[in-house]
């Protein structure tokens, strides 16, 4: 054999091996593609939404489609930081808390002011003097109700306090009802804590100039083993979850919460707005309301409202030359009427934007526009308070709620050293730092 | 593989024993095909019974709700890309270890040998980064490189294990014939190699089909287009746990490497401790 | 084993050549050893050694600029306690997992060495599992545990042990075993067919002069079969010690560290901190000091047993 056919054979075997992995199948191939995140999740609301807003975008940009990438039940830190390290961010991205780490790594496209002048969005607070998200909609959390089963014992108005709330759990479940759905699994894991905590360490807005709890901590001017009021919050979860989390619920998750609530099971839910959405798509046919959180420190019940930090969809810098212009007609064609109208469905959310018709939530599912209405009404009613959601530098380390989440699940397995519940927590906001 | 026992003892209550233990080893995989054929609500009200009828909807739901077969192409593909590449390099690396006197021979083969240890974890991130760095990040490129690389350990350690049992007579036949070193090989010694080969197919061709892990993390969750990534993202994409249809899916992954087991059940093992028994 | 590759192949013999047109020896050599060698080094070799490197800095993983600090992580990694907890955890599982693998899978092998009838298809139920993804296993398990819907629990309900159901999954003292289930279901059958391979070995000739001895079972098995099978002994005790200290995929399917963090192995600390909390260099010493861990524990693993070898 001479040396050259040798190679030729080599090169060949070579080339054979490494093409056929090229070749391999991929998506969305001919159109130009914007790519957008979103955490769809099972959640039909969403998904609605989504294709509503593709098709809006492919009929403005003919010759260009957007193509979803879902981001399951997670928020996507894990995944923006893997596209990041690969400089493969997609076009618009769903931002929640994370505009600040995309920011910070220069990674956002900032909008200018004429976008939200145009549909008329209150503009987010500025991080770092620029603005870069679509800031969707008022999103509030609370606890949703079966309003039949809550009748039934009596309780007609929301609690007032934690105490009656679990008075009404134990009603409920005298009458034999399952009071509570809570899943132990998942990021659900979390829910009762994280209310507990921004509702009574972060009820009132801190005065201007004053820092807020999170930048107390980061000083250790505070930590979260000796501030009384933790050992509060955490004594009142520990008996919700001691008397009312269901047996085997540390290996449910959010479908299964879904699924006690939707079905009529489970007569209280704490959950956020977003389950909203779900109500026609699930094809509930009892009535739900959405009650605020009463606290565990004496003042007001109220809901957690999550829109005063930078939130929304975002442009990053992978939409570049013509794509820029693309990625800017995508978070447009978000606020399309129809469009809007089908996210404030989907999410449940009272619509922020003034100069586009869609108001708030609608559906023609008597189940669900009872709920809006109750959302709306009791929204109203009560007021709410941002929590730590006040500005991108109050927000806790990204590891937060599934710190919060791991407490809840030690609660689950028993472990009441509260000494040791609270040096987790401050354990890992520590290390949650250190990662930043 | 037949036991040195010289007397074919009957014991009918160990065997009986054993074959109840058995099939109670595979007893959730009977449930998982069993169970995809049921709805969710029969499933939930009895998971060992047998289905009522059979039902093909899940089957129909999982080939609608995801792309599980151009995913199970995929991955063929990538098996054969990557098995072709390995069984390439790998025996002719190893034939040049173990019989060539060649200037770093030993030390070629502690270095391959010490790629048998590294867990998977310690390359994960600078892999990742390398990717990037040569723009080839997520591709299915990248993942090829990556198996190749980390089965070409296995594959030369198998290959030089069994290189011993080649006679020399026959390379120095094709020495005085004319041939050089390379072409020896392929005319020679890779056929004789065959077994070896044999054993690799199986088992590499297994070991990518199945893996998720490694996929999952070099590809990232959203690309989910080998096999049992797509899998995890289905299922992670569900409103319930809907038995019905993970089942189904399970069954559907399962299936040709189950077909081909049944058949090939001797090979299969073989092949699969090749590696390991030496 | 391994290392006797290394140690005792024979120097090769140069073979006769004819000088002309063939390849002179060291591009021969270029061409056979070179792609393999090229993408080892590149794919392999070289992350590892970035790994080993990122282990020495601060580093967050998707910006570019890793601070070099020293040992600072190594010290950093002595104190942690949330480290300390994934170890013990680890220790716990491989444990169980290399006690099983040695000692059920052998015992097995030797059941299913005497059988003659159903041979095939009895050992073909029992590997039939290794042949499945961790997903699937994974899945099937999770299925099993499920507190109210799960095969396990439903069964019970029915016949009347309902009071027995637990949460095999979400219970914590339960959740290693359930764990420890799940791997051991998975690699019984591979083991065993191992230890089968070498019982094969053994000649006829032994059984028979035990037989007219007049030897019953269990003395066989003490002298003759097990001291067959020290080998395969040493070499399944290190790989399911391999296969306990590494586990990372089963946890990352079935309970992603929960409940709290009392299912994190080593493995899966590493993941949560390299891709989850973002400190990539604090995680690469982490994965560092445990594969030095391992090698150490391997090394001494494989010492013990090896003088024990019989050769025949």
């Amino acid at each position: 054999m001479t040396r050259s056919r040798v190679f030729l054979l080599l090169g060949v075997a070579t080339v054979l091996a490494a093409a056929a992995p090229l070749g391999c199948r991929r998506s969305d191939e001919g159109k130009q593609v914007i790519r957008v995140t979103r955490n769809i999740g099972g959640r039909e609301g969403f998904r609605i939404h989504f294709e509503a807003w593709k098709a809006t975008f492919e009929k403005q940009n003919p010759g260009w489609t957007m193509e979803l990438v879902d981001l399951g039940n997670a928020e996507g830190s894990e995944f923006y930081k893997s596209r990041i390290a690969t400089g493969d961010l997609p076009e618009v991205v769903m931002t929640w808390q994370l505009a600040k780490m995309l920011a910070d790594s220069g990674h956002l496209v900032p909008l200018s002011d004429d976008y939200y002048t145009k549909f008329g969005i209150p503009a987010p607070p500025p991080y770092k003097g620029k603005r870069y998200t679509t800031q969707s909609g008022t999103q509030v959390q609370g606890i949703a109700v079966n309003k039949k089963m809550w009748n039934d014992v009596g309780i007609t108005e929301p609690p007032k306090t934690w105490d009656e709330f679990l008075a009404g759990l134990r009603k409920l479940k005298a009458k034999g009802y399952m009071p509570l759905t809570y899943g132990g699994k998942d990021w659900t894991a979390h829910m009762p804590l994280a209310y507990g905590v921004a509702t009574n360490l972060y009820h009132d807005r801190p005065a201007p100039g004053q820092p807020s709890l999170t930048q107390r901590r980061d000083q250790r001017k505070v930590l979260f083993a000796t501030e009384p009021t933790m050992r509060v919050i955490l004594k009142n979860v520990i008996d919700l979850l001691d008397e009312f989390a269901p047996k085997g619920c540390a290996s449910d998750g959010y479908n299964e919460e879904q699924r006690d609530f939707y079905t009529g099971k489970a007569a209280a839910w704490i959950m956020g707005c977003w389950i909203g959405g779900d109500v026609e798509p699930n094809k509930v046919d009892f009535e739900i309301e959405y009650w605020p959180i009463p606290t565990m420190t004496g003042k007001a019940p109220l809901f957690l409202q999550t829109s005063e930090i930078p939130n929304g969809w975002a442009i990053t810098t992978s939409a570049s030359g013509e794509k820029l212009g693309k990625a800017r007609a995508a978070v447009e064609a978000f606020y399309d009427a129809e469009v809007y109208q089908l996210f404030l469905n989907g999410e449940s959310q009272v619509g922020l934007a003034s100069k586009v018709p869609a108001k708030g939530p609608k559906s023609t599912w008597p189940s669900a526009q009872k709920f809006f209405d109750s959302m709306v009404a009791n929204t109203a009613t009560y007021g709410t308070t941002p929590g730590f959601h006040i500005a991108l530098d109050d927000f806790p380390p990204q590891n937060f709620m599934v710190t919060l989440g791991a407490v809840c699940q030690e609660i689950l397995a028993g472990n009441r050293d509260m000494d040791k519940l609270l040096k987790i927590i401050d354990d890992e906001w520590d290390a949650g730092r250190k990662g930043e | 593989m037949t036991s040195a026992h010289p007397r074919r003892k009957r014991l009918p209550i160990l065997e009986g024993v054993l074959l109840l233990a058995g099939l109670a080893v595979i007893s959730p995989c009977f449930l998982a095909v069993v169970n995809s054929l049921k709805t969710l609500p029969e499933i939930i009200r009895s998971p060992l019974a047998l289905p009522t009828s059979l039902n093909l909807d899940n089957y129909a739901y999982i080939f609608t709700g995801v792309d599980l077969a151009g995913s199970m192409l995929n991955s063929l593909l990538m098996c054969a890309a990557v098995i072709l590449a390995q069984i390439v390099f790998g025996s002719m690396a190893a034939y040049s270890m173990m019989r060539r006197r060649m200037w770093g021979g030993r030390f070629l083969r502690v270095f391959f040998l010490a790629g048998l240890a590294v867990p998977f974890q310690i390359i994960m991130i600078p892999l990742f980064k390398e990717f990037w760095l040569l723009g080839i990040h997520t591709t299915y490129f990248a993942l090829w490189l990556h198996y190749v690389s980390w089965g070409l350990p296995l594959c030369i350690f198998i290959y030089s294990g069994f290189m011993a049992t080649i006679p020399r007579e026959l390379e120095e036949a094709a020495a005085i014939d004319g041939c050089g070193p390379v072409a020896t090989f392929w005319r020679i010694v890779f056929p004789l190699l065959a077994p070896c080969t044999v054993s690799i197919i199986i088992f590499w061709g297994l070991w990518i089909w199945n893996d998720f892990m490694q996929a999952f993390i070099l590809m990232g969750a959203n690309k989910g287009h080998l096999a049992f990534v797509q899998l995890y993202r289905f299922l992670s994409d569900q409103y319930v746990k809907n038995w019905n249809a993970i089942f189904a899916g399970v069954v559907v992954l399962s299936a040709p490497v189950t077909l081909l087991y049944v058949i090939m059940q001797r090979r299969f093992v073989k092949g699969l401790t090749a590696g390991s028994f030496r | 084993m391994a290392l006797d590759l290394v140690r005792t192949a024979a120097p090769p013999r140069p073979l006769p050549r004819r000088p002309g047109r063939t390849l002179p020896a060291w591009s021969a050599s270029a061409i056979l050893c070179g792609p393999a060698v090229i993408l080892y080094a590149g794919f392999m070799v070289l992350p590892a050694i970035l790994g080993a490197y990122y282990s020495l800095t601060q580093w967050n993983g998707w910006t570019s600029t890793a601070r070099f600090i020293g040992l600072e992580n190594f010290r950093e990694l002595a104190g942690d306690d949330r480290f300390w907890t994934a170890v013990r955890f680890t220790l716990f599982e491989t444990v169980l997992v290399v006690a099983f693998f040695t000692f059920a899978s052998l015992l097995l092998a030797v059941l299913l060495d005497k059988v003659r009838r159903l041979k095939g298809l009895i050992r073909g139920l029992f590997f039939y599992p290794f042949v499945l993804s961790i997903l699937v296993s994974a899945l099937l398990f999770q299925y099993l545990a499920n507190y109210r819907e799960g095969a396990v629990n439903v069964l019970l309900r029915w016949i009347g042990l309902g009071a027995w159901a637990q949460d095999w999954m979400g219970d914590p003292d339960l959740v290693p075993y359930f764990i420890f289930g799940l791997v051991a279901w998975s690699g019984l059958g591979f083991f065993t067919t191992l230890y089968l391979a070498n019982l094969q070995t053994v000649p006829a000739e032994l059984y028979e002069a035990a037989e007219i001895d007049g030897a019953g079972p269990l003395r066989v098995f003490t002298r003759i079969q097990f001291p067959m099978l020290l080998a395969t002994i040493t070499t399944n005790s290190v790989l399911a010690l391999i296969t306990g200290i590494n586990l990372f995929g089963q946890i990352v399917v079935t309970t992603q560290g929960a409940p709290g963090y009392r299912t994190v192995t080593i493995g899966y600390y590493i993941y949560q901190l390299g891709i989850l909390n973002n400190r990539q260099g604090y995680a690469s010493a982490v994965s560092v000091a445990t594969f030095l861990a391992l090698v150490a524990v391997a090394c001494v693993q494989v010492a013990l047993l090896r003088p024990r070898t019989v050769s025949l």
